[in-house]
C-alpha cells in the first residue's frame, strides 16, 4: 500500500513537471515572438518621418495642374509641395471649398506614397495653429484613426495670413507573417536585391531573414532592371 | 537468498511501473532543451542582425554625408552630381571588407524606381541581411527638386 502510494506521487510529480516545462516554454517562445513583432523604430522599415515630412515638402510636383482660385491658376512641375499645400490651405481657410482641390489632394497622397515605405500607410494633416483647438484643415487620405502602431512627424507651414502646422502620420499595416512576396516591378523596395541574382538568370527565391518578419523573395530577373 | 531473490523482483517489477514517470520526464526535459535551442538561436541571429544593421547604417550616413556636401545655395544637391558619387568608397570604408553589400541610389518622385548609381560587392546569399535607407531632395536636369532614396543592404 505504502509503495503503490509512492508510485502515483511519483506519477503526479511528473506530470506537474511536465506541466511546468509547458507553461515555460509557451512563455519563453511568446516572449521570442515579441521580437518580431511590427518594431516601428526599426531601421529596416525605413520609417522615419521626419526625413518622410522633409522630402515630400521639399519635392516638386511633377505635374502641371490648374487650380480654381478665384481665378484659374497655372502649377508648374517645379513647383514645391511646400508652395502649392501652402496655396491651398490659405483658399481652404479663406472659405473655398476643399473639393476644387482634389486633383491637387491626389497628387499629394501619390507622392507621399511613392516616398514612404509600402509597410506603413501615410497620412497628410494640418491643423489650424491659429484655432484654440488646432482644427484639421486638411486630412490625407480621410480614414485616419488615431491610435495603434503610428509614429508622426511635424511643420510649421506660413500660408499667406495663416500659420499652420503640417503633419506627416504613418500608420503601420496588419501584414501577415510569414510575408509572400513577389517582386513583379520596381513597386517594391527590395528590388535592390535584384542584382545578386545576375549569375543565375531565371527565375530564383531568396528567403529574406530580418528582424521582424521572414519573407520569401521570388526573384524574376532581367525583367526589372 | 530468498530475500535477495525478493529484492530482485521488486526492483524488475519497479522499472516497468517507473516508465510512465519516465516518458512524462523525459518529455518534458525535451520540451526544456527545444526551447533553450530556439531561444538560444534567436539570440544569436539577432546579434548578428545588429551588427549588419550597423555596418548598413554606417554606410548611409557615409553617403548622406558625402551628398550633402554637394548641396548647392537652393539646399539640394544636383543630380549630376550624386550620380558621380563613390558609392564603392562609401561602403568599403564602413564594412571593412568584411561584408556583401549592395548600395544603391534611385528616384523615387517624379516617376519611380529607376535606379541612378549603384555599387556592390556581392557574395553569395547569406541568410541573414539588414538593410538601411535614407530620403534625400536633389536637383534634376530640368531644375525640379525630386526625391531620392539611397538604400544599402548588407549580408
Amino acid at each position: 500500500m505504502r509503495l503503490e502510494n509512492s508510485g502515483q506521487l511519483a506519477l503526479l510529480d511528473a506530470v506537474v513537471f511536465f506541466a511546468v516545462s509547458v507553461v515555460v516554454s509557451s512563455v519563453l517562445l511568446s516572449y521570442g515572438e515579441t521580437f518580431g513583432s511590427v518594431d516601428l523604430d526599426s531601421k529596416e522599415g525605413t520609417a522615419n518621418p521626419e526625413e518622410i515630412l522633409g522630402a515630400f515638402l521639399n519635392a516638386c510636383i511633377g505635374s502641371g495642374i490648374t487650380i480654381q482660385l478665384s481665378e484659374p491658376r497655372l502649377i508648374t512641375e517645379r513647383e514645391k509641395v511646400s508652395t502649392c499645400l501652402a496655396i491651398e490651405v490659405e483658399a481652404i481657410m479663406g472659405g473655398l471649398d476643399p473639393r476644387l482641390f482634389s486633383e491637387l489632394n491626389d497628387v499629394f497622397t501619390v507622392i507621399l506614397g511613392r516616398i514612404t515605405n509600402p509597410v506603413f500607410q501615410p497620412h497628410l494633416v494640418v491643423l489650424d495653429m491659429d484655432s484654440e483647438t488646432y482644427d484639421a484643415v486638411l486630412l490625407l487620405p480621410e480614414d485616419l484613426h488615431v491610435g495603434g502602431d503610428q509614429m508622426a512627424a511635424s511643420t510649421v507651414l506660413p500660408c499667406g495670413a495663416y500659420i499652420c502646422l503640417v503633419e506627416v502620420v504613418l500608420s503601420a499595416h496588419a501584414l501577415p507573417e510569414p510575408v509572400d512576396v513577389r517582386i513583379r516591378d520596381l513597386d517594391l523596395r527590395p528590388s535592390v536585391v535584384l542584382s545578386m541574382a545576375d549569375d543565375n538568370p531565371g527565375d530564383c527565391e531568396h528567403d529574406y531573414h530580418g528582424r521582424n518578419r521572414e519573407v520569401k523573395i521570388r526573384l524574376d530577373v532581367g525583367r526589372h532592371i | 537468498m530468498r530475500r535477495a531473490m525478493r529484492l530482485d523482483e521488486d526492483g524488475v517489477a519497479g522499472f516497468f511501473e517507473d516508465l510512465p514517470v519516465l516518458i512524462i520526464v523525459l518529455g518534458a526535459v525535451c520540451i526544456l532543451v527545444m526551447t533553450a535551442t530556439r531561444i538560444s538561436a534567436e539570440i544569436i541571429s539577432n546579434d548578428a542582425f545588429d551588427r549588419l544593421q550597423t555596418v548598413a547604417e554606417s554606410i548611409i550616413d557615409r553617403v548622406r554625408s558625402e551628398a550633402t556636401q554637394l548641396a548647392e545655395a537652393r539646399g539640394a544637391p544636383l543630380l549630376s552630381s550624386i550620380v558621380r558619387l563613390n558609392l564603392t568608397d562609401c561602403a568599403e570604408a564602413a564594412t571593412l571588407g568584411g561584408h556583401a553589400y549592395k548600395v544603391v541610389i534611385a528616384v523615387l518622385h517624379p516617376g519611380i524606381g529607376s535606379v541612378v548609381a549603384s555599387a556592390g560587392r556581392e557574395l553569395p546569399v547569406s541568410t541573414c541581411s539588414a538593410a538601411s535607407s535614407t530620403l534625400m531632395n536633389a536637383i534634376d536636369e530640368s531644375d525640379r527638386s525630386i526625391v531620392i532614396e539611397a538604400r544599402a543592404m548588407v549580408w
